[in-house]
């Protein structure tokens, strides 16, 4: 569309149809930039748009939509993340999922607010995209190459160094189309939900390279972006809680997480483990033994992460990106490890591989879990000895996952449907949710609101907060709040990390400085209602496009260990279950949804400015 | 110390704050809940009134974790007595 455009946005969305290899660019009228915003937010609009039901997430007219927001590429901490929206294929819903790094600012760099990929290539194929220009490059060379030997590959061909080129894509498990592999770019940052990476290998791009270029993000008032980003950072070191993320990452959760019963410990058969093994597994002891580089995110300060190298033990040596709590977790306690540089080794064979970790945590504990009960035997797993803290039997595992090998290739359909086909006793232990994926990398049966909003939002992970819950065990409080706050769709569609944002937690002003930056890169008068009911319009539109493509109100519970009760530690006693219905009760009635069929009512859909919906599902 | 004769110690710890962890010990009358606890913490420690608790609102501020004695708490109406830990962890998760 002809006319001014707002500041803050590159200006063009690129759509590639690749079953002919055919680039074009649009544009996006304002009034919809300003009502979906972009990212999360204008992915769904575009999914909802483009895929009808009959769609899978397997077929040509199938959308994966890489998309960015207004304040992507400011020099401003966060701005380096983009969004994942598609068909995905766990749960055969919408799906929304980020990473940080720095391709969110490389991408507007290079000219564009969005790349759309539709159809199915008839060859390997990789996208480059620098200057304003679009350009589909063979690929058939990388075929079989982890995502770190992939983005080394294509920077030396394209003759980009380190930091010259943002590389994003999949690994073996997205070729292989493994139902779980995920997105990984700048070695080891994952847009990790819902097999994005198996829509992008179904799709045959193995990746998308963009270049830093010269381009650079016109807003109306850099000034004040600078000062609001300034502000933010200082808040951030100084905020008491958030500020052990910039100072240490987010590792220190290990041992808070073990005192409130939410660190998942071998397959949630137990919440005790012992404090000093687990204390292993944060910063504060792990920075005495492993070698860290500094290894930093667009235009973020902080000390979040790192690359690591391995100096004592069996893995003496291994070099990685940092884990994070989720990938710490999920390396150890969760799969009964006790070596710190297994699981470094671990979450680096994920990554590589483009396997989202939540995913092969909860997978490879559930196995290890059928083998100590003689579910699952030697004979079975292709002579892997699947028992707890097993590591190397576990990577071996991952490889044979990836590649759909053998034992491997049932495994590759997730932890849900894995059960399924074990069957018996089987289903009784596998931890997912009837939706179809695995939980991320917490107990969430003493956290009601993350197991409420697991079950409940429409992205395929979570969609609800920052919420304050003064008692966590509160059904009234838990689900009206879960069903009020919205935010995190409205920060994943703009696309700011939620980190240095701080809007993860509930940060007095956190949400209105997100609202004045927009104003300063846009010149809009954006205000924190239209924040709020962004949000909310986000989660009815992925709410009406799972109804229509078949994910009804029958799938929104946990699998029976995913919803068990706590038997000792912290949480011993407080079981989700016996209050579950009482607590969807009340999150559709304040969320203005019909509680039997799941529908939003047509007066929420008009609240929220989705009324061209109605017809649809009335 | 206090002269009431029915005041036992209640240790209080809270983690989570900047680099040194905060760890009081404070008076507490017979029958007191953790919310009364919260209160005195509140009107002596400003930093832990940004952090847990808004004594205006006389709610907890964030999600946050309340374990008493090793076990996740309910409600802050429940009482506590001589030699009870209460630690306060705020949750910080997602992504």
């Amino acid at each position: 569309m002809a006319g001014t455009y707002p500041t803050g946005y590159a200006g063009k969305v690129l759509r590639i149809n690749l079953t002919n290899e055919l680039i074009t660019e649009e544009r996006v009228d304002e009034a919809t930039l300003r009502k979906y915003l972009g990212g999360t937010g204008l992915g769904a609009k575009i999914l909802y748009d483009e895929v009808p039901p009959e769609i899978d997430w397997d077929h040509p007219e199938n959308r994966l939509i890489f998309g960015l927001g207004p304040l992507n590429g400011i020099p401003v901490a966060g701005s380096g993340s983009y969004s994942v929206v598609t068909k995905g294929t766990l749960t055969g819903g919408g799906t929304s999922t980020q990473a940080n790094g720095h391709f969110g600012a490389y991408l507007k760099f290079s000219g564009y607010d969005a790349v759309i990929l539709q159809g199915i290539a008839k060859r390997w194929l990789y996208l480059y995209v620098h200057d304003d220009t679009a350009e589909l490059r063979d690929a058939s060379h990388l075929v079989g190459q982890d995502t770190y030997e992939s983005e080394e590959l294509i920077k030396k061909e394209l003759g980009m160094k380190e930091k010259e080129m943002s590389v994003v894509g999949i690994g073996p498990g997205g070729e292989n189309l493994v139902k779980f592999a995920c997105i990984v770019g700048d070695k080891g940052h994952v847009a990790a939900h819902n097999g994005v990476g198996a829509v992008m290998g179904v799709k045959k791009i193995k990746a998308i390279a963009a270049a830093r270029g010269k381009g650079r993000v016109e807003v109306v008032d850099g000034e004040r972006i600078s000062t609001l980003g300034k502000e933010m950072i200082e808040t951030w070191k100084n905020e008491p809680t958030q500020s052990q993320v910039y100072r240490g990452g987010t590792s220190f959760l290990m041992l808070n997480f073990l005192k409130i019963g939410h660190l998942p410990i071998k397959n949630l058969t137990t919440n005790l483990y012992p404090e000093e093994v687990v204390r292993k597994f944060t910063r504060q002891e792990y920075e005495k033994s492993l070698k860290m580089t500094p290894k930093r995110c667009w235009a973020c300060p902080s000390h979040h992460l790192h690359m690591v190298e391995v100096t004592e033990g069996p893995y003496k040596g291994y070099v990685a990106e940092e884990p994070d709590y989720e990938i710490w977790s999920e390396t150890s306690t969760l799969i009964d490890n006790q070596d710190l540089g297994a699981s470094v080794m671990l979450g680096d064979t994920m990554d590589r591989l483009g396997l989202d970790g939540n995913e092969c945590g909860w997978l490879i504990s559930f196995v290890m879990e059928c083998y100590e009960k003689g579910i699952l035997t030697k004979k079975d797993t292709d002579g892997l000895e699947m028992t707890w803290g097993n590591v190397e039997a576990a990577r071996e595992m991952l490889h044979k996952i990836a590649k759909r090998e053998g034992f491997g290739n049932m495994l590759a359909e997730g932890v849900k449907r894995s059960a399924q086909e074990i069957g018996g006793e089987a289903l009784n232990i596998a931890v997912y949710s009837e939706k179809g994926h695995a939980p991320r990398g917490h107990d969430h049966r003493p956290r009601w609101s993350e197991q409420l909003d697991y079950a409940t939002g429409g992205v395929g992970t979570i969609e609800s907060g920052p919420i304050a819950i003064s008692d966590l065990f509160d059904v009234d409080e838990v689900s009206t709040k879960l069903a009020r706050v919205k935010f995190r769709n409205f920060v994943d569609s703009l696309v700011m990390c939620m980190f240095p944002t701080m809007t993860m937690h509930v940060t007095p002003g956190s949400i209105e400085r997100m609202v004045e930056m927009i104003n300063a890169a846009t010149g809009w008068e954006f205000t924190k209602e239209e924040a709020e009911l962004h949000g909310q319009r986000i989660a009815n539109l992925m709410r009406v496009f799972n109804l229509r493509h078949g994910i009804g109100t029958d799938v929104e519970r946990p699998s029976v260990r995913y919803g068990s009760t706590p038997t000792d530690g912290p949480a011993e006693g407080k079981g989700i279950m016996p209050h579950w219905e009482c607590l969807l009760d009340n999150y559709y009635k304040v969320i203005g949804w019909d509680r039997a069929s799941g529908r939003p009512l047509r007066e929420t859909l008009k609240t929220v400015g989705l009324e061209e919906i109605i017809p649809d599902i009335w | 110390m206090s002269s009431h004769s029915q005041s036992v110690m209640c240790k209080v710890r809270v983690e989570m704050l900047r680099p040194e962890r905060l760890v009081l010990e404070k008076e507490i009358g017979e029958g007191e809940t953790v919310k009364d606890l919260l209160n005195k913490v509140a009107t002596t420690h400003k930093e832990f009134v940004e952090v847990a608790f808004d004594l205006q609102k006389q709610k907890l501020t964030g999600e946050m974790a309340i374990v008493l004695n090793g076990q996740l708490l309910n409600a802050l109406e429940t009482k506590i007595s001589n030699g009870d830990v209460v630690i306060l962890i705020p949750i910080l998760a997602g992504g």
